[in-house]
């Protein structure tokens, strides 16, 4: 392999000062093959059928939405002109409606032209009953997607709409070929296994071979806009194995270019890469490693009523003092260090991204404080009296039973907190439950995360796109987890406050970005002061790509292959 | 004995039937769920919509015969119209559906079996191939230094586990050395002299850590029946009447001998096609082990079940194919 890469690069070389002048100019493929490493093999290549990632980026490269996210989290017009605003007319005044209007002169991999009618097509295959599409939720308050003419789609929404920007844009929801998949709308749709292994699209590659579980073939999209794209002519996706082998195949052995997701312990990717074969590459999106706060209950002598608000207020755990103190006692620096290296930074906000969104006001946080944490909670009343290392008042003992799901880094993080916290003199106990459990929502189970029958715990929660408000609105008082609603909602720690509620209603109804970003940081500043949630670690996401590729701009908020057409190899 | 056959064959039905129940119980009652995988920020609603558009929201029997109906029937209907190009064409019948893939799971199955087949079953014979030679040079010269040398290869074949060997060959062969690749690639065909030589470099490690550990196993059996046997009076006899060692050895000791081995063969057949499931991942072999160990992780009831089934049918065949060859290896063996 050694040798072989050398001459190639010799040739390379000799080739490309013979041709100088003309090698300024790209021609579509002259960067050869590329070899994509996917631990997780794709299984389907229908992104409406499949809502992994494994499966979704990977369809990226064929299927292309009208808008999507640039690595800055900003919304970038693709097989659109123009992203529609209240500015320029593309959101109706009473944002109910907006209306996309297609590039012209775009065509499919097989030469047709892409019309209104395929956007429109594409919205009902998803909305169509019994089709099982796994994006409805892009769609859930879309009345009438309709053509206006053959380029210009109107989409509209039940109400008002002030961030329409959720069908037909970003990696999920691309547009889909009406030809193709005519015969696979509603209940046939997953039959369709032909159209889903290989759809046609307008993106750079299109598919040559799909193998289930294992491996894609693609070539350049001879019908590509850009006829100087992509910069390889071939690309090998292959999926299978594991994040260590990966990392080992781009940064050790050089076999593969570019590989995904690697959760390894960052001394082990800091070594590899060391081989100087390849790099490690970062981004961050929105998930936050954090702390939810049982305001509840959790005794188990209330039956039912445990972690419910009908069991009644937490003992302690609503003290702003002893919030205060937990969160202060934490080094949040050594928790992102030592569980994720480089793919994690330390936070004091749950919506740290994008920029726009994050607030500096809690930035406090940021330094560990032992000696403060225990005046505080001195200060509050909470003292040892009985000199057993645990602090105590009116008969209660800050004592914590803290969860999480099993996984080495967590329990790492646990064992941290539990030295630092035993320190300020607060006693925790440990748990870790089965991910399949704890994250499996069995209405049966008691270990289920929304059940929460402890008073801490701990696990990544984040929100797709870059538009905060459905993420913010978990934490309304309707959001609670209860067995009236199955214990289903995602506001875990069972916050509930009336002002939280109607600064919720009043970012559904405002449609100026800059004011929705105001909102949002108020209402992440509520959160946080309130301790209901203490956030621990940005995390990011980490993937390795061999030094001679050119291009790559990691994507958090998009498919991190969004810009694949623009990807070369170093001359 | 061709009666015995037949009566095996017959009884053999009820037991894959009940096999195939209990397989499907044992997996329905497990705790798993297909959308468990999924973000967490698809919504129950949501999730109970793909869950109920997967069919699991119909009771355990019907489901149950369902995929009874799909696997006895449909499928192999559509295997004869396959082969013979004739039958209900455009006819609509509903195959095993994997729902992770969202296709007929016995294509899956077709689609990985040549490099499970390649790599597992190559493994196997070359394990074979080595083990029967050692394991009766080493009974018949027994503490001598074959046996020795053959005792160490078992020992580390069968305590080095395949997931830690695999890593170390690729650190050794791939990262540093760099002469083989570490990634299998399945979609590699083989037309002439050059692309034959990649394959068996991409082959050589995974082959090289399965053929290890079925030799080592194989082996031991080996020498443990010729240990037993040599020490028999019809050896005794038979070198008394002059026969040459070769003759007594490969006649006589090792023909009674096969036996026990037989029996340890043909069950381990079985699990050439149940791939093997580490080290397909170490190698990304992606065969048929990967494919089930996938289907677990994906809650993918159908794939997992029809593979499993399938395993059971073929533990069942080379159970059966092995009594059949005891008759053969030892004439005083009959089942009529």
């Amino acid at each position: 392999m050694g040798h072989n890469r050398f001459s190639a690069w010799g040739f390379a070389t000799t080739f490309a000062l013979s041709l100088m002048p003309a090698a300024a100019v790209a021609e579509r493929g002259d960067a050869g093959h590329l070899n994509i490493l996917y631990w997780q093999a794709p299984t389907i290549l229908n992104p409406y059928l499949s809502s992994g990632p494994k499966d979704i980026e990977p369809a990226s490269m064929v299927l292309e939405p009208l808008a999507r996210y640039d690595e800055q989290g900003s919304l970038t017009p693709w097989l659109a002109v123009e992203i529609p605003t209240l500015a320029n007319g593309g959101i109706s005044k009473d944002l109910t409606t907006i209306t996309w209007v297609l590039q012209p002169g775009l065509t499919w991999s097989d030469g047709t032209a892409v019309t209104a009618h395929d956007v429109v097509f594409t919205a009902d295959y998803c909305m169509a009953p019994e089709g099982g599409c796994q994006q409805a939720t892009k769609f859930s308050d879309v009345t009438q997607v309709e053509a206006l003419d053959d380029l210009t789609v109107r989409i509209t929404f039940a109400g008002s709409k002030p961030f329409p920007y959720g069908p037909l844009v970003g990696v999920e929801t691309p547009i889909l070929q009406q030809a193709q998949f005519a015969d696979c709308v509603g209940a046939s749709a997953p039959s369709c296994t032909a159209q889903n292994f290989a759809p046609i699209g307008t993106g750079p590659f299109r598919v040559t071979e799909f193998r289930a579980g294992d491996v894609v073939t693609f070539e350049a999209n001879p019908a590509y806009r850009d006829p100087a794209k992509p910069g390889f002519a071939t690309v090998t996706f292959k999926g299978g194995g594991d994040a260590i082998g990966a990392a080992r195949a781009v940064l050790e052995t050089g076999e593969m270019d570019y590989a995904w997701n690697l959760q390894v312990d960052p001394a082990i990717l800091n070594k590899m890469a060391e081989s100087g074969k390849g790099h490690l590459i970062r981004s961050f999106g929105t998930p936050v490693e954090r702390l939810m706060i049982n305001r509840t209950d959790p005794s188990a002598r209330l039956g039912d009523a445990r972690s419910t608000r009908e069991g009644g207020a937490h003992p302690f755990l609503t003290d702003p003092a002893v919030l205060g103190a937990m969160s202060a006692a934490i080094d949040r620096a050594v928790v992102a260090e030592l569980g994720y290296g480089a793919a994690g930074k330390p936070t004091c906000d749950i919506l740290p991204a994008p920029a726009i969104y994050a607030s500096t006001t809690n930035d406090a946080c940021l330094t560990q404080d032992l000696a403060g944490a225990a005046q505080a909670l001195t200060d509050a009343g909470w003292v040892d009296s009985d000199g057993d290392g645990v602090r105590e008042k009116d008969g209660v003992r800050l004592s914590v039973l803290f969860q999480t799901s099993t996984n080495p880094v967590r329990q790492d993080t646990q064992a941290l907190l539990k030295s630092w916290w035993a320190e300020i003199g607060i006693e925790t106990e440990l748990r870790h439950i089965d991910p399949s459990v704890f994250f499996g929502g069995d209405q049966a189970s008691p270990d289920t995360f929304q059940k929460f029958y402890a008073d801490i715990q701990m696990f990544t929660n984040f929100f797709p796109g870059t538009d905060p408000e459905a993420y913010l609105n978990n934490w309304t008082c309707k959001s609670i987890p209860e067995p009236t609603n199955n214990w289903l909602g995602f506001n875990i720690p069972r916050y509930c406050d009336p002002a939280y509620d109607a600064l919720a209603i009043e970012l559904a109804q405002t449609a100026v970005l800059e004011d929705r970003a105001a909102i949002a940081r108020t209402m992440n500043d509520m959160l946080m002061q309130a301790g209901a949630l203490i956030p621990l670690v940005h995390r990011g996401d980490v993937s390795a790509q061999a030094n001679t590729l050119e291009g790559v701009r990691m994507n958090s908020w998009d498919s991190e292959l969004w810009n694949i057409a623009d990807w070369t190899r170093a001359k | 004995m061709f009666t015995y056959t037949l009566r095996r064959l017959a009884f053999s039905v009820p037991v894959l039937l009940a096999i195939s129940l209990v397989i499907f119980l044992l997996i329905d009652l497990a705790p798993n769920d297909p959308t468990a995988n999924l973000p967490l920020t698809i919504p129950p609603e949501m999730r109970e919509q793909i869950r109920t558009s997967l069919g699991l929201d119909a009771p355990t029997h019907v489901r149950y015969l369902l995929w009874c109906k799909q696997f006895f029937i449909y499928e192999p209907l559509n295997l004869i119209e396959a082969l013979t190009g004739w039958g209900g064409l455009g006819e609509d019948r509903l195959r095993v559906q994997s729902w992770s893939a969202r296709a007929p799971v016995v294509d899956l199955i077709v689609e990985r079996l040549p490099q499970t087949l390649w790599v597992v079953g190559l493994a196997m014979l070359i394990g074979i191939m080595i083990a029967l030679p050692l394991g009766i040079l080493s009974a018949y010269r027994q503490y001598g230094w074959v046996d020795q040398v053959g005792t160490f290869i078992a020992m580390v074949g069968f305590s080095v586990p395949s997931f830690f060997l695999g890593v170390l060959m690729i650190i050794i062969f791939s990262v540093k050395l760099g002469w083989f690749p570490s990634i299998y690639d399945t979609t590699h065909k083989v037309s002439d002299w050059q692309s034959f030589v990649v394959q068996m470099r991409q082959m050589i490690m995974p082959v090289a850590v399965l053929a290890l550990y079925n030799a080592a196993q194989f082996s031991r059996y080996m020498r443990a029946a010729i240990l037993d046997n040599l020490h028999q009076d019809y050896v005794r006899t038979a070198r008394a009447k002059g026969m040459s060692e070769v003759r007594v050895m490969l006649g006589h000791v090792l023909r009674n001998s096969m036996i026990p081995v037989v029996t340890v063969i043909s069950l381990t057949v079985p699990h050439v096609f149940a791939g093997a499931i580490i080290t397909e991942q170490v190698f990304k072999v992606n065969g048929l082990g990967q494919l089930l160990i996938s289907g677990i992780q994906n809650g993918d009831v159908p794939l997992v079940q029809t593979l499993t089934f399938l395993f059971a049918v073929l533990i069942v065949a080379f159970n059966l194919m092995a009594d059949i060859l005891y008759g053969l290896l030892d004439p005083r063996i009959r089942y009529d």
